[in-house]
């Protein structure tokens, strides 16, 4: 590790490493939001596509929207007092497989936070017990859910939702415009909340807020998927952390339940630490970045 | 280990997909996804 220290030096990033995810992340978006026919009669998609969950978040009241929101349809479940099967099973085959993997390369909130964080020049990091809210919101939900008969995240924190529904719907349809009151305006508060931090802070609402990425990070630690750090390249430039979504150091844990699989980090990594590993076998991606031998 | 328990879960999952496709979530799940959800939309 000495060795790898003293030949290289720290490169300086360029923006080029993050452009595979970006695209990757705003086809998803598009694909899962696609449903341009509503332009002919405003409403949603009704079908049976919405029988399909999505793996991320993404409201089923969007009027683009093709699948369903799990995060609504596990409150719903929690309404109507009925085990969600079905839903349960979805998730937890997409969270063995790829664990954290939807929120990095599927999520258009995901990927909102992401372009707005680009766009900023102050840069403040967050506190770290700020990351285990999410598990509360998770665990919190659906027993309020239950008793409420509301579904209590949608309805007062998803600020997705907003983005995505509540903002289009109430634009475009003049009947929703008359029933705007107090709950419309606390959740477009919270947010325009989460876009300034975004600007600010890298993806403030995946990491402290929300109760999918929560879910999904319970299978990191055995996924199929996985992150491999070589310790015998690692030079610990911290480029890995600077690159990541998540902030997060991946030499320190690649098991990290916070980390979204985004592989930032390894076209990032001077050395080729960083690897992926699939049902075991190693996957070495080539590090897009060009350093410097130190002269 | 690892390998065994992914497995485990793979096959719980998708038994838990089936069962629930018997008790047709699949059904409750088309039927709430197209109602628009008003508390989404913040006017609940």
């Amino acid at each position: 590790m000495a060795g790898f220290r003293n030949r290289w030096r720290k490169p300086k990033l360029r923006k080029k490493y993050g452009f595979p995810t970006i695209f990757i992340q705003a086809i998803s978006a598009f694909i899962l939001n696609s449903y341009f026919y509503v332009f002919k009669r405003p409403s949603l998609y009704q079908g049976k596509g919405k029988g399909l969950i999505c793996p991320s978040l993404n409201c089923y009241s969007c009027p683009l929207a093709y699948t369903s929101c799990p995060i609504g349809i596990m409150q719903h479940f929690a309404i109507i007092r009925q085990f969600p099967y079905y839903l349960l099973g979805w998730l937890g085959l997409v969270g063995v497989t790829t664990g954290r993997a939807q929120c990095g390369w599927i999520c258009p909130f995901g990927l909102i936070q992401d372009l707005l964080y680009s766009i900023g020049r102050i840069r403040l990091k967050l506190p770290k017990w700020t990351i285990y809210i999410k598990y509360v919101v998770l665990f919190g939900m659906i027993p309020l859910s239950f008793i409420t008969l509301d579904p209590v995240f949608c309805e007062y924190i998803c600020p997705a939702g907003t983005l995505e529904a509540g903002i289009p719907q109430v634009l475009w349809i003049s009947d929703y415009r008359q029933l705007v009151g107090h709950l419309f305006v606390l959740k477009v508060s919270i947010l325009v909340i989460i876009v300034l931090l975004s600007i600010l802070i890298k993806r403030p609402f995946c990491r402290t807020l929300c109760p999918l990425g929560a879910f999904y990070s319970i299978f990191n630690k055995i996924s199929v998927m996985r992150m491999k750090v070589d310790m015998d390249r690692c030079i610990e430039c911290d480029l890995c952390q600077e690159v990541c979504p998540m902030d997060i150091k991946i030499y320190e844990n690649p098991d990290s339940l916070e980390c979204i699989r985004c592989n930032k980090c390894i076209r990032i990594c001077p050395t080729n630490a960083i690897s992926v590993e699939i049902f075991g076998k190693e996957k070495r991606l080539e590090s897009k970045l060009v350093v410097k031998k130190r002269e | 280990m690892r390998k065994g328990i992914q497995v485990l879960i793979i096959i719980g999952a998708i038994a838990l997909i089936v069962i629930g496709l018997f008790h047709n979530e699949f059904t409750e799940v088309i039927r709430r996804g197209n109602l628009i959800c008003f508390e989404c939309i913040g006017i609940g």
